[in-house]
C-alpha cells in the first residue's frame, strides 16, 4: 500500500496524476495500468516474476513506444491488457482500466466485446499468426462478423478494402489465398488489416517487424506510420529497437525486469536520458554517437526472473550502484515535465546525444 | 489429385474399398437370389455355375449372403466409426483445449476404456445392451473412441498454444468458436488418416462379434454372421467360411492400405502440426 502512495507522488510530493492530466492536455487516459504484477509458478515453489509492478497510462490518439530487452515482460504486460494471459497458471495482480472500467473485473463476455473491437493486437510472429487451414480473407471477415451486424458479402467487400488500405498488391487475388502462399511481410500486412478491421481504439503492436528482413521492415513501419497519421487510434509499439521508436512514437516507456524504469517524450529521452539503463540502451545504437565514445555500455545479462535482485533491479549491472540501490527499490517519480524515472541517482550518468 | 494416384497404397486400398461399396450398393443387381430364402434340400452345395460360391447350411446362396452382408457390415462399421469420431474428437478437442481438470477427467475415463481389450469391451457392452443393428454400432463404436480421442487431443494440445489461436482469441472469438472454426479443421486431416484404420478395426470387430454370436439377429446377413454359421462345417463345406472370411480380410486390407497411403500422402501437408 505504501508503494502505491509513493508512486502517485512526484519529487515535490504532489499527486502525479494531476501533472499527467496537464501534460496530456487535460485528457483522461484511455488505458491505465496500475501496479500490474504477473508471475508464473514453476516447479519447486518458485515463480517466474515476469511483471513486477507496472504503472503506465495511454492517452487517446497517442503513440507510445515500449522498449526493453528480450524477456523483460513486454509481451506479457500487453497480452494481459487483453486478458490473453491464461490465469491459472499465471497469477495476475493489479488493475487495468480501459475507458474507466476495470478489465480485470470484466466477465468473459464483456471482454470478448473489447477484443478485436476496441483493443487489437499484432503478434510477434507473422509466420504463425494466421490459421494455416483458413483462407486469409475469411480470417479478416471473422473479426467483422464477430463485432458488426453486417452480411457476409459486406464483410468480404470490407476485407478487400482493408487489404487495399494495408497496400497488399493484387488484393482481389490474395484475399482467397491460404497463409502459406504469402511471404512474411504480406502476412504481417494481413495481421495489420485484421487488427484495423473494426477501427479499434487501441492497437497493440508487439514487435511487428522483428521477424521481417530489413527492407520489408521499413515498408511495414512506413505503413504503420501512415495509419497512425490517418487514424485516431492509440498505438503501443513494442520493440527492442530504439530506432523504430524514434520514428513512430511520441512517448517512450523503458521496460526492465518487468518494471518501467523511465518514461518520457521521445525527443526528451534521446536528449536527456536519466536512467543509467536508458543511457546504455542509447549508446548501443550504432548510428548515434554519445559525447564520449562508448561512454557507457551495459554489461552482464538481464536478471533471472525467478530470482530477482533486491532493491533496484538494474543495480547488478549499474556502474554507479550504491548500497542504497542494493537495499531500496527506487520508485518511478516525476523528474521534469513529461519525464519520469525510477532511479536513486537520475541523470548522474549523462548521455547527451550528438547525432 | 494426380500425386495421390501415384501412391500405390492409396490406389490399391481405394480400389478395394470402392469395389466393396459398389457391391454393397448394387447387391440386388448382382444376384438372382434372396438372402433369406431357406431351401434345405439344397444345403451345402459346393460352388457351381448356379451357386458361384456354393450354398450354406440352409441351402442359401453364399454369394448372395455375402453381397447383402457387405451392406450390413459396411453400414455397421461406418456408423460405429462415425460414433467414435464424433465422441472422440468432441471430447478430445475439449480436453486438449481446456486442459486442467477437464483434461484430467476425460483422459482418465479414456485410460479406463483402454485398459479393456476392445473386443472384451464390445462383449460387455453387447451383453448389456442386447443385439440389434443399432446396439451393434454402439458396442463396436465405443471401443474405437479412445483412438480418435487421443488423436484429437494430441493435435489440439499441439496447436492450442499457437499464435493463431491466440490471435483468434484476440479478435473476440469465444472458446466454442475457436474449437469449432480454428481447431477442428486442423484436427480433421489427422482424423481422416486414423479413420481408415478405424474402419478396418470395425470390420474386424463386427466379424469377431458375429462369430461369437453377438452379431446382427438372423436372418440378416453380415460377414461375421456368415462366418459364424459356417464354422461348424469348416471342413465339410469350407466355401461358406472361406469366401466370407476372404471378403473380411480383403476389406480390412483395403482400409489399412488406404490409411497408410493417406498418412504418407498427407504427411507433408500435416507438417505445420509438427513443432
Ligand atoms: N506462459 C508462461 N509461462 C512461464 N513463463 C512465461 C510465460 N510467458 C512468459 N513467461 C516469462 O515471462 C518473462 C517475460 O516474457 P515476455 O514474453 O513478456 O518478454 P518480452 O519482453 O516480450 O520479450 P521478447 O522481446 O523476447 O518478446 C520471460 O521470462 C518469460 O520466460
Ligand atoms: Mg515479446
Amino acid at each position: 500500500m505504501k508503494s502505491q502512495k509513493d508512486c502517485n507522488q512526484d519529487y515535490n510530493g504532489r499527486p502525479m496524476t494531476e501533472h499527467k492530466l496537464a501534460a496530456a492536455g487535460k485528457r483522461a487516459p484511455l488505458l491505465e495500468i496500475r501496479d500490474l504484477r504477473i508471475r508464473f509458478p514453476i516447479r519447486g515453489g518458485a515463480s517466474v516474476h515476469a511483471v513486477n509492478g507496472i504503472d503506465l497510462d495511454l492517452y487517446p490518439g497517442e503513440s507510445l513506444g515500449v522498449v526493453g530487452e528480450s524477456g523483460c515482460g513486454k509481451s506479457v504486460t500487453f497480452s494481459s491488457v487483453m486478458r490473453l494471459v491464461a490465469s491459472p497458471p499465471a497469477i495476475i495482480e493489479g488493475d487495468i482500466f480501459f475507458e474507466g472500467r476495470n478489465i480485470m473485473e470484466m466477465t468473459t463476455r464483456e471482454m470478448r466485446k473489447i477484443r478485436g473491437k476496441k483493443i487489437t493486437m499484432i503478434f510477434q510472429e507473422p509466420m504463425t499468426s494466421l490459421n494455416p487451414v483458413m483462407k486469409i480473407g475469411y480470417q479478416i471477415m471473422e473479426t467483422l462478423l464477430l463485432h458488426e451486424k453486417i452480411s457476409k458479402k459486406a464483410a468480404a467487400e470490407r476485407a478487400l478494402e482493408l487489404f487495399k488500405l494495408v497496400e497488399i498488391p493484387d488484393a482481389e487475388g490474395r484475399l482467397w489465398c491460404y497463409p502459406h502462399q504469402l511471404s512474411g511481410g504480406l502476412r504481417q500486412r494481413v495481421m495489420i488489416a485484421m487488427a484495423l478491421a473494426c477501427s479499434p481504439k487501441i492497437l497493440l503492436a508487439d514487435e511487428p517487424t522483428t521477424a521481417l528482413d530489413v527492407t520489408i521492415q521499413a515498408q511495414v513501419l512506413d505503413l504503420l506510420k501512415r495509419l497512425q497519421r490517418e487514424t485516431s487510434m492509440s498505438i503501443v509499439m513494442i520493440t527492442h529497437d530504439l530506432g523504430v521508436i524514434a520514428e513512430l512514437s511520441k512517448r517512450v516507456a523503458v521496460f526492465y525486469a518487468g518494471r518501467v524504469l523511465e518514461e518520457a517524450l521521445t525527443p526528451e529521452i534521446f536528449r536527456n536520458p536519466l536512467h543509467p539503463y536508458t543511457v546504455g540502451l542509447l549508446s548501443c545504437i550504432p548510428k548515434i554517437r554519445t559525447e564520449q565514445e562508448r561512454l557507457y555500455v551495459i554489461e552482464g545479462n538481464i536478471p533471472d526472473p525467478t530470482n530477482l535482485p533486491t532493491g533496484c533491479p538494474f543495480h547488478p549491472r549499474c556502474k554507479i550502484a550504491t548500497e542504497k540501490c542494493r537495499r531500496e527499490e527506487p520508485l518511478k517519480r516525476r523528474y521534469s515535465e513529461n519525464h519520469y524515472v525510477a532511479c536513486h541517482y537520475p541523470g548522474k550518468i549523462t548521455g547527451k546525444i550528438t547525432v | 489429385m494426380k500425386s495421390m494416384l501415384s501412391n500405390k497404397f492409396i490406389v490399391i486400398g481405394g480400389t478395394i474399398i470402392v469395389l466393396m461399396l459398389l457391391i454393397a450398393i448394387f447387391a440386388p443387381l448382382l444376384t438372382p437370389y434372396e438372402y433369406g430364402t431357406v431351401n434345405l434340400p439344397n444345403k451345402h452345395q459346393p460352388p457351381s455355375s448356379e451357386h458361384v460360391m456354393g450354398t450354406d447350411l440352409y441351402g442359401r446362396d453364399v454369394w448372395c449372403r455375402i453381397v447383402y452382408g457387405a451392406r450390413i457390415s459396411l453400414y455397421v462399421s461406418f456408423s460405429a466409426v462415425a460414433i467414435a469420431i464424433i465422441f472422440g474428437s468432441f471430447f478430445g478437442i475439449i480436453a486438449g483445449y481446456l486442459k486442467g481438470v477437464v483434461d484430467i477427467v476425460f483422459s482418465r475415463v479414456i485410460d479406463i476404456m483402454m485398459a479393456f481389450p476392445p473386443l472384451l469391451l464390445s462383449l460387455i457392452l453387447g451383453a448389456c445392451l442386447g443385439t440389434s443393428l443399432q446396439n451393434m454400432t454402439i458396442y463396436i463404436g465405443v471401443p474405437l473412441i479412445p483412438m480418435f480421442f487421443r488423436v484429437s487431443r494430441g493435435v489440439t494440445l499441439n496447436i492450442g498454444e499457437r499464435t493463431y489461436i491466440m490471435a483468434a482469441k484476440s479478435i473476440g472469438s469465444s472458446r466454442l468458436r475457436i474449437m469449432m472454426k480454428h481447431i477442428l479443421p486442423n484436427v480433421l486431416p489427422q482424423i481422416f488418416v486414423v479413420l481408415s484404420l478405424g474402419m478396418g478395426g470395425a470390420i474386424l470387430a463386427e466379424a469377431a462379434l458375429g462369430f461369437l454370436g453377438l452379431g446382427v439377429p438372423q436372418p440378416t446377413p453380415s460377414w461375421g454372421l456368415i462366418v459364424n454359421e459356417g464354422k461348424l462345417y469348416m471342413f465339410s463345406a469350407p466355401w461358406t467360411t472361406g469366401f466370407s472370411g476372404a471378403f473380411i480380410a480383403l476389406t480390412v486390407l483395403g482400409f489399412n492400405l488406404l490409411g497408410d497411403g493417406l498418412r504418407d500422402f498427407l504427411d507433408p501437408k500435416l507438417k505445420h502440426l509438427e513443432s
